[in-house]
């Protein structure tokens, strides 16, 4: 009965000969990413995780587009476990793993989000958005506000103003390290420039009239705005003290929300020149508006341009609000859902937008633009508004 | 016989064993997060705004680089009365606007710096608007008889003209719609000879209702522009 060592250890050696192999993550032998269709949930199970880490992750991978389902009804099982470090893997109904990671060095949100981003990526070849930040404004009972920055699951969350005034259209510089935005701290509508990491702000504008609605360019070098100095509401563009203000709009009616495209070459905004709002674009450096054909709504605001540059999203009201996106050169125009003000995730594919309950507050919610689902961004003080997604 | 009849029996059971489970490997590449943010650093003290170098708010006697002293207002003439009527003792002045789409430029912030809010002067002045108008109907037009009046009376009075939205657009658009809404006003001033450096106009958007509620009677009491009186602290 007894082995001897020599036996022993043959019979372990043996033993592990037998085991199949892993693959490593670099090419899943299932592409999930090429069978699944855009338009449809990824159906996936999640198992081994507990407390902040399983819900940090259902979370990050419902609003990614996976639908949590029981192990037999998955395309790919999500495991692993959680402790002073976060074990996960990924794998297929074949038992293939298609990822094999472990995360520690941060706290049990932050390394389920580092997961959930590499769990994306392996599913769809894309990059995700877990460990993204947006910043919006929340209005107190007699709409004065503050601006706040969070996690893009609204965790987090932060305030980085404090001056009990009147504040609106925060606009992210690249980078997050700053912020511009239109405050009444002053008694009139200015926009400052924020320096998150400082905390020094300067002034931007404040000329007579209104300034309003800040969009800074992509390269962070310039900012669009909304100027009524001259006796109409037009664009302009200056630098990011101010400085080179530069007129593009000579209206008859006054613009409103200016966008930039991410190649920093456009400049989207709305005009009443035609009656209702409608979409044009302009080159940023000055030259004849054109007008973006919107097939399909009576009129466009609040218009922003998605990273990768192929669509714009915007807000049309007839009856309550809703959601739409247009090609970026304009087109037919596909509603997507009930809402207000979106603004686009670097991955082009998400949007966050802000709920109107009539009589109610407003709230912030999640849209996946290629399967519509919509998920609400969980912030525990009302009257959210107005976000926008760093990039 | 016991010995290799064990020996299988073991084999056989770790290879099931490892059949069931699965191999569980230990992940050999650990990914640290370092530098997880957890907090906007600096966030504590936003900073009261500094103005930049070269000042938006520009002092009174600074001339606009592209524009004749005195910003571009034609000389006033005495009208030529048709009948022998003795010229009025304040002839009429028109301006001229100062943007080829018919607007008036504003003046700086600076130049009503300092000076006292009267709300109450001209609260039966407020003009009411149609939705998504910014036209001054005819029938409000009427109303801003009074402003003109007391503006025409005391030149040392300035005037704030506030535009306001119903809760019924998106925000950006209404701040610039409210906007819109005041330099309507300000343009029916001007108008009546009302100088355009002594108005200036701000938008609340929908920030300022003047009533809560959701149904049409609230949002048409929104739907306004206020005139405020300004006078000099002394």
């Amino acid at each position: 009965m007894n082995l001897n060592r020599r036996q022993f250890s043959a019979a372990l050696l043996t033993a592990a000969a037998a085991v199949p192999p892993s693959t490593p993550a670099a090419e899943p032998p299932l592409t999930v990413y090429k069978t699944v269709d855009p338009s449809k949930l990824i159906p996936i199970a999640i198992t081994g995780f507990t407390g902040e880490v399983l819900s940090t992750l259902r979370f990050d991978l419902e609003v990614a587009g996976c639908a949590v389902v029981s192990a037999d009804q998955a395309v790919a099982l999500v495991h692993g476990t959680n402790g002073a470090r976060l074990e996960g893997f990924v794998s297929d109904r074949a038992k293939n793993y298609l990822l094999t990671k472990g995360y520690a060095g941060a706290g049990a949100r932050q390394l389920a989000h580092a997961f959930a981003d590499d769990v994306v990526f392996t599913l769809t070849r894309a990059r995700g958005i877990a460990q993204t930040r947006v910043a919006f404004k929340s209005k107190a009972a007699n709409n004065t506000g503050e601006i706040f920055v969070a996690d893009y699951d609204g965790h987090n969350a932060v305030a980085v103003t404090r001056d009990g005034a009147i504040i609106a259209a925060p606009s992210w510089g690249p980078g997050s390290q700053w912020l511009a935005y239109t405050s009444y701290k002053l008694n009139n509508p200015d926009i400052f420039s924020h320096n998150l990491v400082t905390g020094e702000r300067h002034i931007v504008a404040r000329y007579g009239g209104s300034n309003m609605s800040p969009a800074v360019a992509p390269g962070g070098r310039l900012v669009a705005m909304i100027l009524s100095k001259d006796g109409k509401p037009d664009l302009y563009v200056a630098d990011i003290h101010g400085r080179g203000l530069q007129q593009l709009t000579r209206s008859r009616e006054g613009v409103s929300s200016p966008c930039w495209s991410p190649d920093g070459q456009w400049i989207c905004y709305v005009s009443n020149d035609e009656g209702p709002a409608l979409l044009y674009r302009i080159p940023a450096n000055g030259g004849a508006p054109q007008r973006l054909r919107t097939t399909g709504v009576f009129n466009a605001t609040e218009p922003d341009w998605s990273p990768d540059g192929k669509n714009i999203a915007f807000t049309t009201q007839g009856g309550g609000f809703d959601i739409c996106v247009v090609p970026a050169g304009g087109g037919e125009v596909q509603r997507l859902c009930a809402g207000q003000d979106p603004t686009w995730a670097p991955n082009s594919r998400t949007l966050m937008f802000c709920k109107r309950g009539r009589g109610g507050p407003l709230s912030l919610s999640l849209l996946d633009v290629p399967t519509k689902r919509v998920k609400d961004v969980p912030l525990n003080f009302g009257n959210c508004s107005q976000p926008t997604w760093a990039r | 016989m016991n010995r290799s009849l064990f020996l299988k029996f073991a084999v056989l059971t770790l290879l099931s064993a490892v059949a069931v489970t699965g191999c569980k490997k230990t992940p050999k590449n650990v990914t640290p997060i370092y530098g997880a943010r957890t907090s906007v650093a600096g966030v504590g003290n936003p900073t009261d705004p500094t103005l930049p170098q070269t000042g938006t708010t520009t002092p009174p006697t600074r001339t606009p680089p592209n524009l004749e002293p005195g910003g571009g207002l034609p000389p006033t003439t005495p009208i030529r009365p048709e009948t022998f009527n003795p010229p009025p003792s304040n002839p009429p002045t028109t301006f001229t606007p100062t943007t080829p789409e018919g607007g008036f430029r504003s003046a700086d912030l600076g130049e009503f710096e300092g000076m006292l809010m009267d709300r109450e002067a001209l609260r039966s002045s407020t003009v009411y608007f149609d939705y998504d108008k910014s036209i001054v109907k005819a029938t409000e037009v009427g109303k801003l008889q009074e402003a003109v009046k007391a503006l025409k009376a005391n030149p040392k009075l300035k005037l704030l003209v506030e535009g306001h939205c119903d809760e019924r657009g998106t925000e950006e658009y209404n701040r610039a719609l409210g906007e819109r809404r005041a330099l309507s006003v300000r343009a029916q001033l001007i108008k009546s000879g009302i100088a355009p450096t002594r108005v200036r106009t701000l938008s609340y958007g929908e920030d300022k209702p003047a009533e809560l509620g959701h149904t049409e009677a609230a949002w048409a009491k929104n739907r306004r522009s206020e005139l405020v009186l300004l006078k000099p602290k002394n």
